[in-house]
């Protein structure tokens, strides 16, 4: 936590883009997107289909580089960082696509989330699965739900269980920011609200930047939301503040459900 | 000789080796960029077509006729190996690399069973040489190099609009689409894989009268290839292009001052440092 | 029985059991002449190895392994004769095995960086370094000085104890046994190395290279490191290849055998390390046998082979073996065989 500057804030700023953009040939995928995340809150990201939100997660991931603009970890720029450095600094991803070690069980999945950052050379000389590392794996183990499942191979879970250990996965590098692409997608009314648990069983001690569709589990984990349309920002604020909001609703369509772009 | 004469004379020839090299990595980049398939007995089309030549010499036919039985040979040859094999491995790389191989082993081994390995003499369809500014320039080669390109010309019109990465991606779910309607994609990918073939086969022709040709005659054109296609990126047709002239021009050059062998050791070098500071290939955006 | 099988030392035991199994059946039928064709047949196998360990371990494809392989057995050659007036005699063949993993390990470390920084991979990494071996064999047999040219360099020393011409590996038996116990230990190394942490790094990268990437892992120096380790073992078969062949030429770092060792790992199932020795020796020895018969239509025969593996499918040998042992997965098998890590 940083000392307070002039009083007002009290909380630093863990994450922050700076006038980010993008474009795709001649697509504007993003543009003048400023926004800042709180250390220690859960804050959502929604919009209509288009509106960039994948563009904006994966230009803080390194996937994307930004033709305008910057995105700052910790106050430092993550201009030209590889995507494994800037997980290194403690950012943690879910991606939307599932994307476990099918091969490998699930136990192996969770070891694999805290040894993977470590030195390479250094790791030549440790003999695998120490007793810490395999208590830590399984301790994740637990907090995801999967204790049963430890051996199976990673591939023949579930979808939504493919979820939670994408999640604990992410969890077990010790991350200061975690981010989760969509990850209630594909998930119905039970496995949402599992995941919903999940999150807020996790949430001590770590920021959590979330994207999503699903209104609902915006609404129950979400503390701040940005709003997206169009490739800029729409608004900000607590859900209630945005749900009555004219121009998200104009932007959706329906509350909640996927909306075409309005004509305007 | 003075130098402007010499460096026609290079142009010329190096132009010619460009332009067969396009022709062959074109054969190679549709088929990868469109099946996602690495054919391997490529190499052997392109010995196959110069047979072909060899077959024809044989049989007293006329020197003109070896263009045309050469890339005919190899186009049946790849719609029956398009048939029975390659079909199994489109979308599957490594597959295709493996099998590829098999076939190429096969179809070397068959052409050292029929007709020995020792070289064999073709002969030049057209003898003699212009008189350009004093110098020497083979008519052969020339018209080697103008064919290539046209040839090029015409295949970049053709497939002009998209790049193989949408056309990919639009093919592969026109085919699902197509399926539906009850169109065959399966024809699309048979055509193309012979088309491929019967570049490779048609460049076999037309360097035959130029080199040795011998049963592992094909393999320096196949490396030589797959330089291009890495160098140049795939993705993009004109990378191709851009990738020969890096590759066959770079080659042609070097080879000038020291011996072949040599500059194509540099020129693999060069491609490698290439890959590494521009991984997605020389030619192709972002 | 089994959890001993999957450990180090069990390893080590595998490849003592296959050599001596080999030992017995070779000079049964042939001698010691049939001994000294089975030296050579290891050495590949020693070859074969490292290339399961960089593609069914590593997940990295190469198709121009022969490239270290070759290059080790020159350097043996280059220390023990006067090709290129570094001969140090019999000092020269205890070094020979040492410089050709050194020069190996060099050159993969040069080629490697730039490939696999620059993100080559798949089947694009597999056909530049295809290239790579086809250049190198071009150059060699273009190079005549220092490679001997197509004529290679012949009348290579075995390797023998400076100042004791007593000890030496001229005898077939005593070659073999060399041999054999190089390949023991190394078998017991690399699995060591597939139990370390490292070999769970090596896990995440065959498995998904890009997930471990964004989980932080530094995937390039990871593979980097096992495709060195790799070539380094090669240069190690090659320049016994050359103690015991007493003849090397630019083919040992060509196209063909480069692929043809791929096709021994798959042959003997590519997640396994004894299985891609047992793979090298099944398709060496029916070669031998072919040839007897027709050395032309044995190499139609082994195209042929190319062609039915890869419709077939690559558990090959190996996975027979483990599925006759239990019925588990194959990823369940090859799993223990690193070691036991995971509970029970």
């Amino acid at each position: 936590m940083l000392p307070l500057e002039d009083g007002r804030k009290a909380v630093a700023l863990l994450l922050e883009t700076v006038d980010l953009g993008v474009r795709f040939g001649g697509v504007v995928a993003l543009h003048d997107f400023s926004v800042g995340i709180d250390e220690g809150e859960i804050h959502g990201f929604i919009g209509p289909n288009g509106s960039g939100k994948s563009t904006l997660f994966n230009l803080i991931i390194g996937r994307y580089k930004p033709r305008t603009g910057k995105v700052l970890f910790q106050g430092r720029s993550l201009q030209r960082l590889s995507p494994d450095q800037r997980a290194r600094l403690g950012m943690s991803i879910k991606f939307q696509t599932t994307s476990v070690f099918p091969g490998l069980s699930v136990l192996e999945n969770l070891m694999l989330g805290i040894v993977g950052a470590q030195a390479p050379m250094r790791e030549l000389r440790r003999k695998a699965w120490s007793s810490a590392e395999r208590e830590s794996a399984e301790h994740m183990l637990e907090t995801v739900g999967l204790s049963e499942k430890s051996d199976q191979p990673a591939g023949t879970l579930g979808h939504g269980e493919k979820g939670w250990l994408e999640i604990g996965v992410a969890l077990a590098t010790r991350p200061r920011l975690l981010l989760l692409d969509e990850p209630t997608s594909g998930m119905g009314l039970e496995e949402t609200n599992r995941t919903i648990e999940l999150i807020q069983r996790i949430r001590s001690g770590l920021t959590i930047l979330v994207i999503e569709h699903d209104m609902e589990f915006v609404r129950a984990v979400a503390e701040r939301i940005t709003v997206l349309f169009r490739g800029g920002l729409l608004t900000q604020g607590a859900y209630d503040d945005i749900k009555n909001d004219e121009r998200v609703i104009d932007a959706y369509l329906g509350r909640g459900r996927e909306g075409v772009l309005s004509q305007s | 000789m003075g130098t402007a004469q010499v460096i026609l004379l290079q142009a010329v020839n190096t132009g010619a080796i460009i332009g067969i090299l396009i022709l062959v990595s074109m054969g190679l980049a549709i088929i990868y960029g469109l099946m996602n398939v690495i054919n391997l007995a490529h190499s052997e089309f392109i010995m196959l077509g110069a047979y072909g030549c060899v077959i024809c010499r044989m049989l007293g036919w006329p020197v003109w006729s070896g263009f045309l039985v050469g890339t005919a040979l190899v186009a049946v040859l790849s719609l029956i190996l398009e048939r029975t094999l390659i079909r199994h491995w489109y979308q599957k790389p490594l597959n295709s690399l493996l099998g590829s191989w098999g076939i190429s082993l096969i179809l070397m081994q068959v052409v050292r069973i029929a007709f020995g390995s020792a070289p064999q003499l073709v002969p030049t369809p057209i003898a003699g040489a212009f008189d350009i500014f004093g110098l020497p320039i083979a008519k052969y080669r020339l018209f080697v190099l103008v064919i290539s390109f046209a040839l090029t010309g015409i295949l970049l019109l053709v497939f002009r609009y998209p790049t193989f990465a949408v056309k990919t991606h639009a093919v592969l779910q026109d085919a699902e689409m197509a399926r539906c309607l009850g169109i065959k994609s399966s024809r699309v990918y048979a055509v193309t894989f012979v088309v491929g073939g019967a570049l490779a086969g048609l460049a076999g022709t037309l360097i035959a009268p130029m080199v040795t040709v011998a049963p592992e005659m094909g393999a320096v054109f196949l490396v030589r290839a797959f330089l291009t296609v890495v160098v140049g990126g795939v993705g993009q047709l004109v990378g191709v292009v851009g990738g020969a002239a890096v590759i066959g021009g770079t080659e042609g050059v070097v080879a000038y001052f020291s011996s072949g062998v040599l500059a194509q050791v540099l020129v693999l070098f060069l491609a490698i440092v290439i890959i590494r500071l521009r991984p997605q290939g020389l030619f192709v955006r972002k | 029985m089994r959890r001993f099988l999957a450990t180090p030392l069990g390893g080590g035991a595998q490849a003592l059991a296959v050599a001596a199994v080999l030992a017995l059946v070779t000079y049964g039928s042939g001698g010691l002449s049939g001994l000294d064709r089975a030296t050579v047949w290891l050495d590949l196998g020693l070859f074969a190895l490292s290339i399961a360990l960089m593609w069914g371990y590593g997940g990295i494809l190469s198709f121009g392994q022969a490239t270290f392989f070759g290059l080790g057995a020159y350097g043996y050659a280059w220390l023990t004769t006067d090709t290129v007036g570094m001969n140090l005699g019999a000092l020269g063949s205890l070094l020979g095995p040492i410089f050709g993993l050194l020069i190996a390990g060099l050159l993969a470390l040069a080629v490697g960086y730039f490939l696999i920084y620059g993100k080559v991979a798949g089947a694009f990494f597999a056909i530049v370094t295809m290239a790579l071996s086809f250049m190198m064999a071009s150059l060699g047999t273009y190079w005549s000085g220092v490679f001997g040219g197509s004529m290679g360099i012949s009348g290579i020393p075995p390797i023998s104890i400076p100042g004791s011409s007593a000890l030496s590996t001229r005898g077939e038996v005593a070659g073999y046994v060399v041999v054999a116990a190089v390949l023991v230990v190394v078998v017991v190394v690399v699995r060591l190395l597939l139990g370390s942490s490292f070999g769970l790094l090596m896990d995440g990268v065959r498995d998904n290279e890009e997930r471990f990437l964004f989980l932080g892992a530094r995937t390039a120096q990871i593979k980097l490191i096992v495709f060195v380790v790799a070539s380094c073992i090669a240069g190690l078969a090659g320049a016994l290849y050359a103690s015991d062949a007493r003849f090397v030429s630019a083919d040992l770092m060509g196209n063909l055998l480069s692929v043809e060792a791929v096709m021994w790992v798959l042959v003997g199932g590519s997640g396994s390390l004894i299985g891609a020795i047992v793979g090298t020796l099944a398709v060496r020895g029916v070669g031998f046998w072919m040839s007897g018969v027709s050395l032309d239509y044995w190499m139609i025969g082994l195209g042929a082979l190319y062609i039915v593996i890869v419709m077939v499918g690559s558990t090959g040998l190996a996975g027979l073996g483990r599925w006759v042992m239990d019925k588990g997965s194959s990823a369940a098998a090859r799993r223990r065989e690193k070691g036991g890590r995971v509970a029970a």
